[in-house]
């Protein structure tokens, strides 16, 4: 038997992920099919199944690996910035920057999304998406805490709550932005807006 | 042949589609298949393909009724408010007061959310969506949101457009997280945006 590197591997799991998601995007979560990847892919059924038992263990560890992109991505920013303020600010433009009408993202919400109304009917893969949205919503009730403690933010805010709100704005615009003439842009801004407005303390 | 009245007619078709949003709900729409909507319905075959020709049409008759039942209650209740603020207070409080949500209506915002993402890969299914969404939820919400700016009782600089998209984006992504996790405390999150968006608008 041959001897795989680490690497090796690695570059085979991305390229099963890689021919995963544009299975997904065609076909739809539901429809697309293990048997898909394995065509779409020119791999063998073997060696897909050698790393990944099925679809949703897939979607999961691409789901995974963006969440935690994400998070290097927003912790490097934070370190940069002084106030809790100007770290909300970065997460709003961090949407406000993106573009809603390109393709790829846009295929990436819809599968995100109907990945999340699979997991309805599973548990498990339930408890996975619950644990990633912990995540999230921890990310800005930190944010949301630190500014409280510093005296930027109003005190008697209940902070959990507000940053799961945060999150709701996102999955809003996201969601609604497979409508052909969804105004992205001034939706987020004016939501960004009246979420900082009444956060900040006078 | 025996004569069947329009009220007997118009009952098994809500019949056929209510049995078809549980199994869309269940399953997802493309692996159902006319058979298991037969099957569940507990008519025969014959009498399914007599309202409807396919699973597609009775897919689109479904979304349609959908979204009537839910604007129809708001749109009745609003009638009956007599300024601009309270409707769109009520808006909110409509779903606020949708706790727990019923099977059926989980189902409901399931089927509409299912059909929005399937829509997106598909332009007829997309034009039929754009229609609803835009001549049941978006025409609702403007029209109170103008009324109020012509009554004077919201402030003169608000574009109404985008408010509109503001309360439909985020009333959509609330009742999404209620069906996933019902746990959340989603109606304290919907009166916090509630006053958050009153407070912006008004005078």
């Amino acid at each position: 038997m041959p001897i795989v590197s680490e690497e090796y591997k690695e570059e085979k799991k991305e390229q099963i992920l890689d021919s995963a998601f544009e299975c997904f995007a065609k076909k739809g979560f539901q429809t697309a099919t293990m048997d898909d990847i394995v065509a779409h892919s020119g791999m063998s059924k073997g060696a897909i199944y050698n790393y990944f038992s099925s679809k949703e263990e897939i979607y999961l560890d691409l789901l995974t690996r963006a969440t935690d992109k994400n998070f290097v991505q927003y912790n490097k920013h934070f370190a940069k910035h002084r106030t809790a303020s100007s770290k909300m600010d970065y997460l709003f433009n961090a949407y406000l920057s993106a573009n809603p009408i390109d393709r790829n993202r846009l295929e990436y919400i819809v599968v995100f999304y109907e990945f999340n109304l699979h997991s309805t009917r599973d548990p498990d893969l339930l408890k996975q998406l619950h644990d990633r949205k912990r995540k999230l919503v921890s990310l800005v009730n930190d944010i949301i805490q630190e500014g409280q403690e510093q005296g930027e933010f109003k005190q008697d805010l209940a902070s959990e709550l507000y940053a799961e709100r945060f999150w709701t704005i996102i999955d809003g615009v996201n969601l609604h932005a497979v409508y052909d003439d969804f105004p992205y842009y001034d939706v987020l801004r004016e939501l960004k807006d009246m979420y900082l407005q009444e956060l900040k303390s006078e | 042949m025996p004569i069947v009245s329009e009220e007997h007619k118009r009952q098994r078709r809500n019949h056929i589609l209510l049995s078809a949003q549980h199994c869309f709900a269940k399953k997802g729409y493309h692996i159902t298949s006319m058979d298991q909507l037969v099957q569940h319905s507990g008519l025969s075959r014959g009498a399914i393909y007599n309202y409807f020709k396919s699973k597609e049409e009775i897919y689109l008759e479904l979304m349609k009724g959908v979204v009537s039942r839910e604007i129809e209650p708001i749109e009745s209740h609003i009638k009956t408010l007599p300024t601009n603020i309270e409707k769109i207070s009520y808006l909110f409080d409509h779903y606020y007061l949708l706790e727990p949500m019923c099977e059926e209506q989980k189902e409901a915002f399931f089927v509409q959310l299912d059909f929005q993402l399937s829509a997106s890969r598909n332009s007829d299914m997309m034009n039929i969506l754009d229609e609803l969404h835009k001549d049941m939820k978006v025409k609702l919400v403007r029209s109170i949101l103008q009324e109020g700016k012509n009554a004077g009782e919201l402030k003169s600089n608000i574009h109404v457009d985008i408010f509109t998209h503001m309360f439909w984006s985020f009333i959509d992504a609330a009742n999404m997280q209620r069906i996933l996790f019902p746990e959340l405390p989603y109606q304290s999150i919907l009166m916090d945006q509630k006053q958050s968006f009153l407070n912006k608008i008004s005078k």
